[in-house]
């Protein structure tokens, strides 16, 4: 079992989003706020842990034929379970992922993970690659959320990050964020459902030339920053 | 509910709230089967026959099996089954029956299982409330949403190859690029009153 | 077929398993859900019109739409407002009115508060999904979202836009919200009106 080299899968050279192209409908639709890009992250990890063990725990006696029904039925069941648990204990996060909770069910990642990872290998490495496989998941939602927030709103931490009375985290989503210009000058289209195309398009473009610039190994690519501003 | 509402679902789910650019519905089909205009229409003609079924049967499933036993908490778990079961039955029943239409549909059928938009569409037709002939119209009107968005975002991207952009834009990126200005266009539906 | 009975035995098995371990979560989940709905939507109630009762007692009492037969439906402005639910403050003072109606972007459910005498005691937004930084100011806990919704309290079935010859000033950028939003406060407090002369 190596972890540091599944890590490393998980995150860069194999990101769920990025590279396996996995995903996607969520990640573009809930991050507006780092406390919905933290909180879809989460559960989909926790979503996607649970069902690479229990995946890999029966895979020796799912019949063949009818494995892809048994594997949705066990993602549902952990699907469910997270949905309700958020709805009783984390409702803010709930209500403000609404639908998307639900909708894990059709996440390609817990699927495409179950069948080409966990039915071929055993609990531990299927943990660990729930782990990591969630890990680069979350990352990516992170970025998104902090790149958007801060062009489109002019903040940092929204929902998550209270600081109307000193410093705290919250988690009832009523955090107001670090304000860090005023929000009227900020690209406020990048909150839309628009920004979500194109930051996730130019994130895209950067992995893309970050990874043919690791393969290629020469400096001639410079800067792979994200430059969202020169679009609009 | 009056026929305005009905009216005001099927708008809203084709222009304004359309489910691929501003409800981020079923964006993996729609940005894998859109390289050609062909391919797309036939995903797109797939996906409105899927959720307007889906809608029609798990409005009764959830309404007379689900919520009389007190057994809403399954409906996720409820949905997703009907969803692949009706997905597999429509394909024999194609196959058999109608076999130019499958030649047509027939390899789009699969893959609308995970399309989040028709899972989503019958989760949203309980969480809207939406009556029996509103959930049927907001299934329908919802994939014809799709595949306006689709077959739109198709011709687009046929206009994609002749096109110059950094080497980093290769493939995915780009095509996302597009689809943000694409959804763009689509916003312009955001300030319209329906009645 | 021996093969299909055994496939559809490990299916039904499964599917069995799981429900059953839904059954136990949604059993220790069910009372907390109800609990907080309950909570949210008193205190989005006490927002616009507080009511001062020992702990405990039940603050609003909500009223069958239905039963009462007025029409939920109405036309403000041109603008078509849903009347959702209504609830009679239990200390007598007036009633809250959940109004349905679309902005901007989408729908918003916004909740009137409407005293005896058919003024506006205040509002407050539970839902919407409007522009950030712009219309979703008007739901917002900043000084901006605070003064803008003060505007409304002591308002009347007239109330207006200043852009229309009224009292309330929109939003900067978000002309269309503010407008859907003083509508909508008219339309409760019409509709709090057809209520009394029904009584």
């Amino acid at each position: 079992m190596n972890f540091k080299k599944q890590l490393k899968e998980g995150v860069i050279t194999n990101n769920p989003i990025l590279v396996q192209q996995l995903g996607m409908c969520a990640t573009m639709a809930i991050t507006t706020s780092l406390f919905n890009g933290v909180g879809m992250g989460l559960s989909v990890l926790i979503i996607l842990t649970c069902c690479n063990v229990a995946v890999s725990a029966v895979r020796k006696f799912i019949p063949d034929q009818i494995r892809l029904a048994i594997f949705v039925v066990i993602i549902a069941g952990f699907v469910t379970i997270v949905d309700l648990l958020l709805q009783a204990f984390i409702p803010a996060l709930s209500e403000s992922l609404g639908v998307f909770i639900p909708l894990i069910v059709v996440n390609c990642i817990i699927i495409g993970r179950a069948e080409a990872f966990c039915q071929k290998n055993p609990v531990g490495p299927s943990f660990v690659d729930g782990i990591t496989q969630g890990l680069g998941y979350t990352v990516v939602l992170i970025v998104m959320c902090l790149i958007r927030e801060f062009l489109g709103s002019g903040r940092f931490g929204g929902g998550l990050i209270d600081v109307t009375e000193g410093f705290r985290f919250t988690l009832d989503g009523t955090g107001s964020g670090v304000q860090l210009f005023d929000s009227q000058y900020g690209a406020s289209i990048l909150t839309l459902p628009v920004g979500g195309f194109l930051t996730l398009g130019f994130i895209f473009a950067a992995m893309q030339a970050a990874l043919k610039k690791a393969a290629r190994n020469k400096a001639e690519y410079g800067d792979a920053e994200e430059e969202e501003d020169e679009d609009e | 509910m009056s026929v305005t509402e009905y009216i005001s679902i099927a708008i809203g789910a084709i222009l304004i709230n359309n489910f691929i650019f501003s409800q981020f519905l079923g964006c993996c089909p729609f940005l894998g089967c859109s390289s050609k205009v062909e391919t797309a229409s036939g995903m797109g003609l797939a996906v409105v026959f899927v959720m307007g079924l889906a809608s029609a049967i798990c409005y009764v499933v959830n309404e007379f099996i689900l919520v009389p036993l007190g057994l809403a908490f399954l409906k996720t778990l409820a949905f997703i089954l009907v969803i692949a079961a009706l997905v597999q039955f429509v394909e024999m029943f194609l196959k058999k029956a109608v076999p130019s239409l499958y030649s047509a549909l027939g390899i789009y059928l699969p893959l609308i299982t995970t399309n989040c938009a028709v899972l989503g569409v019958v989760l949203l037709n309980v969480q809207n409330g939406y009556d029996f002939l509103g959930s049927v119209i907001y299934g329908i009107t919802g994939g014809v949403g799709f595949l306006l968005a689709i077959v739109l975002f198709a011709s687009v991207r046929e206009r994609i190859r002749y096109a110059e952009y950094p080497e980093c834009f290769e493939g995915f990126p780009i095509c996302l690029v597009s689809a943000g200005l694409v959804a763009l266009a689509f916003m312009g539906f955001s300030g319209m009153k329906i009645f | 077929m021996k093969d299909i009975l055994k496939l559809a035995f490990v299916l039904f098995l499964i599917c069995a398993i799981v429900a059953g371990v839904l059954g136990g979560v949604d059993w220790i989940t069910r009372d907390r859900i109800r609990e907080y709905q309950t909570a949210k939507s008193n205190a989005a109630k006490a927002a616009v019109m507080p009511v001062d009762l020992p702990e405990g007692e039940e603050l609003y009492k909500e009223l069958d739409l239905k039963a009462l037969g007025l029409d939920t439906s109405l036309n403000v402005n041109g603008q078509k407002i849903k009347i959702l639910s209504v609830s009679e403050a239990a200390n007598g003072a007036g009633w809250v009115v959940e109004t349905e109606f679309s902005g901007a972007q989408g729908t918003l459910v916004m909740m009137v508060g409407v005293s005896r005498q058919l003024r506006c005691t205040g509002i407050s937004i539970t839902q919407h999904s409007e522009t950030s930084g712009l219309g979703a100011n008007a739901a917002s806990t900043a000084e901006v979202g605070k003064t803008f919704r003060a505007q409304f309290i002591g308002a009347d079935e007239n109330v207006q836009l200043k852009k229309a010859g009224g009292t309330i000033d929109a939003l900067s950028g978000a002309t269309i919200t503010s407008r859907s939003v003083t509508n909508a406060t008219a339309a409760a407090i019409r509709f709090v009106e057809a209520l009394q002369a029904a009584n």
